[in-house]
């Protein structure tokens, strides 16, 4: 490059910034103008990737949740050694696609965490989210040891009073919680709240304690700014763990996003032909006013691709 | 090219390289922890006890204890300065400490009761079922506990300060996550102060006195070909090469390399003013009337060191054997806790007189259920590695341990084998499970057992309480790992000889696919 096209290049991409920056409170306009985003987006028919474009532009785009600069935390649900095909485990290509419009939106990093089930080094490995994280720009940050966390009190918790939490939920400006949908054999659901418990170091404390009481009551400390459901292939027997001849498996090609991540669950028990009321970890947290259970009072847009 | 540097640095290349396979966490590490492992004579001389195979361990075992023969038959123990790593640690330390050494080594002479004793003693233990001296002893094990219990928890620390200036940038450094176990770690300890100030003051002492490996090179080098040799013409006794000679193998007086203990450092060829020492063909000094290396034994004490042998091998067989495995007393019926060994060690009793308590498998056990015992085998089996599943679970899809056991002990198995390997059974107690004593739900040993060996069956007031299948069960431990209740409502039982689980295969690829794509809500 010498210097002439250099100084050209410099002064349209220069152009091309202040166009772009001009601009932006025009978006503004428009989005106000827009009608309110809806309380919860569910898209179906497409590959995990394609479904989050659809469902986060409903929602009135990345740059809603993430400002420029801000630091992102999400966690997808990558507790066990096994592949993403058997269903156990959050896509991978979903997380990555959620982490370039981060980036795009101009986040300054974004780590993907979990404190997992199965030795740490496997589970990266195996359900393909080191590698994904890495391709799209993400960190893998670590949650294999108690070095990582931090001792906090829950404010209003009966039961979770203090824990020690993975110290992202309180560092990061945005927590997005990408759970896989799937059947539990214990809470029956697992979805965004039970996700939730991936952030603490004592989970033993949550089955000895009362675990569905517990798991209501986590995102009383915080609650993610965005819930991704991940229902594209669903465990819909045998979980939580599954590859095991106890386990079904459904291609259901959906996605469920909502920044309530009860009214997230409560759609998505929908899935297996339950009523919300009988998960018990939906109806205390509903009760602590964390989110809305209650499917008729929400604003729902359905999206088919 | 000169011996003694071109010694130092390969030896300090191979120690380096030692360090990051015990150290490192990766497959290149754990690879090279599997090869270079192979290489040590107590572990190889474990895995040459069979089952022989033509797999990749066993070749490699072979092969490279076959050329340490044949290498200490031509040119003596170069192992002992070339490839332990008990060794090569021992010469780093008197390299860093010389300055601080001005005079020379006072090595021990005459050391040939000892080591005699403690070899014999070992062999005649490890014919009597117990590994123990063996095990307390063998170069490879001393030093490969040494990183497991000292060096690799103080990683720790560092660790987090490294992660901590990291963080900072906004990157994560990966947390060691490796605590000291005091009854082992303790012993290592005590076993480095003594080992420490001996070496500092008289050389490799270890080496010539106690180490059994080196006593069974060293029947191997009386003979070797080449070796150390003083030309007595012209030595001028000036004793310059016994002073800087680590294992007190020569004797300026009598102008007299020990072959059975020189190691081949180097050293004593550096210092000869007169260059009278030097390496090469061993004349045939034997047949000039001369006296084989060594001393002579006097009868007396000859007759005095066979007693002593014997008393001290009677004391130890009856004692090592006397000591009855530790009892657990845990389940409901007041029974007993038989211990769980890895799957690929066929059993305990296998698994206890092969194991060389090396804890290269404890350092690598991705899920932290391998850990040193204490008495679960007894005295006889001291510090060999336990399944401990209060510390961890063995994770379905590993068979690392198997892989880098350097001993045998643990045979290499496939991931297919291994998921049917039944280590022990789990055993579940009503009466401690919080389900029955709280009445809330848990499942957390459900929820995480690889095989539906604990599954919940529904109990009052939409409660699962765990039942289990024994014949499911691969002892894995994840239950047991995972259970709230501190004294355990479900654990695994070790069982004595590893039996087959059974499985119930299903085609877990099999996805039904929804025709109708609607929205359930």
């Amino acid at each position: 490059m010498d210097r002439r096209e250099f100084i050209k290049r410099f002064f349209s991409y220069s152009a091309l910034t202040a166009a772009a920056l001009t601009l932006r409170p025009a978006g503004k306009l428009f989005a106000q103008e827009r009608e309110t985003p809806p309380d919860l987006v569910a898209v179906v028919g497409e590959t995990p990737g394609r479904m989050f474009d659809a469902g986060i532009s409903a929602l009135g785009g990345m740059t809603a949740f993430v400002k420029p600069g801000q630091v992102v935390m999400i966690k997808p649900n990558i507790s066990w050694n096994s592949p993403a095909e058997r269903g156990a485990t959050t896509n991978p290509e979903l997380v990555q696609r959620i982490i370039e419009h981060c980036l795009a939106a101009g986040a300054k990093r974004v780590y993907v965490v979990d404190n997992t089930i199965n030795s740490w080094e496997s589970c990266y490995k195996t359900t393909g989210m080191e590698s994904a994280v890495k391709s799209a720009g993400g960190v893998m940050a670590p949650a294999h040891s108690s070095g990582y966390y931090q001792k906090v009190t829950i404010p209003g918790a009966k039961v979770l009073k203090t824990t020690l939490v993975h110290e992202l939920v309180l560092e990061a400006e945005v927590f997005i919680n990408v759970p896989i949908l799937k059947h539990h054999s214990t809470t029956r659901l697992t979805g965004a709240l039970k996700n939730l418990m991936g952030l603490v170091w004592d989970r033993q404390f949550y089955h000895s304690a009362g675990l569905s009481q517990c798991i209501a009551e986590f995102p009383l400390l915080r609650t993610p700014t965005l819930n991704v459901v991940d229902a594209y292939t669903v465990m819909m027997t045998g979980g939580p763990q599954g590859g095991t001849y106890r386990t079904t498996l459904e291609l259901r090609k959906m996605q469920i996003l909502s920044t309530d991540p009860v009214a997230a669950d409560a759609a998505a028990t929908r899935l297996f032909n339950w009523q919300p009321e009988e998960i018990r970890h939906l109806v205390i947290a509903s009760d602590l006013r964390l989110g809305s259970r209650n499917l008729d009072t929400l604003k729902i847009k359905r999206i088919t691709l | 090219m000169r011996w003694r540097p071109l010694r130092r640095g390969l030896s300090l290349i191979i120690l380096l390289l030692f360090f990051y396979a015990l150290l490192g966490r990766t497959d290149v590490s754990n690879e090279l922890a599997r090869n270079l492992s192979g290489t040590q004579v107590v572990p190889g001389m474990m895995r040459l006890l069979g089952p022989w195979s033509l797999n990749r361990e066993f070749l490699l075992t072979f092969l490279s204890l076959l050329l340490i023969m044949v290498f200490t038959l031509f040119f003596g123990r170069v192992y002992c300065s070339l490839i332990c790593p008990l060794g090569i640690s021992q010469d780093c330390l008197l390299m860093i400490s010389r300055r601080l050494r001005a005079r020379g080594y006072k090595a021990f002479h005459n050391t040939h009761w000892v080591r005699y004793t403690v070899f014999f003693l070992s062999l005649l233990l490890f014919f009597a079922g117990s590994l123990i001296l063996l095990n307390l002893l063998d170069p490879f094990s001393v030093w490969s506990r040494l990183v497991r219990e000292i060096l690799l928890p103080l990683t720790v620390p560092i660790s987090r300060g490294l992660n901590t200036i990291l963080n900072s940038f906004g990157f994560y450094f990966p947390l060691a996550d490796f605590s000291f176990f005091l009854p082992v770690s303790g012993f290592v300890f005590l076993f480095l102060l003594l080992l420490i100030p001996f070496t500092l003051l008289k050389g490799r002492v270890y080496c010539s006195w106690i180490c059994p490996v080196g006593t069974f090179l060293g029947f191997f080098s009386l003979g070797s070909r080449y070796s150390v040799n003083i030309d007595k013409e012209q030595c001028s006794a000036c004793g310059f090469c016994e002073r800087v000679c680590k294992t007190g193998s020569i004797n300026a007086k009598e102008k007299r390399v020990n072959r059975e203990l020189c190691i081949l450092c180097g050293n004593c060829l550096q210092v000869c003013p007169g260059r009278a020492i030097g390496f090469g063909r061993v004349k045939k000094i034997l047949a000039g009337g001369e006296k084989g290396p060594g001393k002579k034994i006097s009868r007396r004490s000859f007759l005095k060191n066979l007693c002593g042998f014997f008393f001290s091998a009677t004391v130890l067989v009856s004692t090592t054997s006397f000591f009855p495995r530790k009892r657990r007393v845990a389940d409901a019926q007041g029974g007993e806790i038989k211990p769980a060994t890895p799957p690929g060690s066929l059993g305990i009793v296998r698994f206890s007189s092969r194991c060389v308590s090396c804890h290269l498998c404890i350092s690598k056990c991705p899920g932290k259920v391998l850990q040193p015992s204490l008495l679960e085998y007894g005295l006889s089996g001291i510090f060999q590695p336990v399944m401990d599943f209060k510390k961890g679970f063995c994770e379905y899809e590993c068979t690392l341990c198997g892989e880098i056991c350097p001993a045998g002990a643990i045979l290499p198995v496939s991931a297919e084998k291994k998921k049917t390997i039944q280590i022990g059974r789990v055993e579940f107690i009503k009466e401690k499970c919080v389900v029955e004593t709280k009445g809330t739900i848990c499942g957390a040993c459900a929820e995480v057992c690889p095989t539906h060996a604990v599954t919940l069956e529904p109990y009052r007031e939409g409660l699962g309480l765990p039942v289990t299948e024994q014949e499911l069960c691969i002892g894995c431990g994840s239950c047991e790992f995972a259970c709230p209740v501190p004294e355990k409502a479900i654990f695994v039982q070790g069982l004595e000889v590893h039996g087959t689980a059974k499985v119930i295969t299903r085609d877990f690829t099999e996805v039904l696919e929804v025709k109708d794509k609607g929205f359930p809500f």
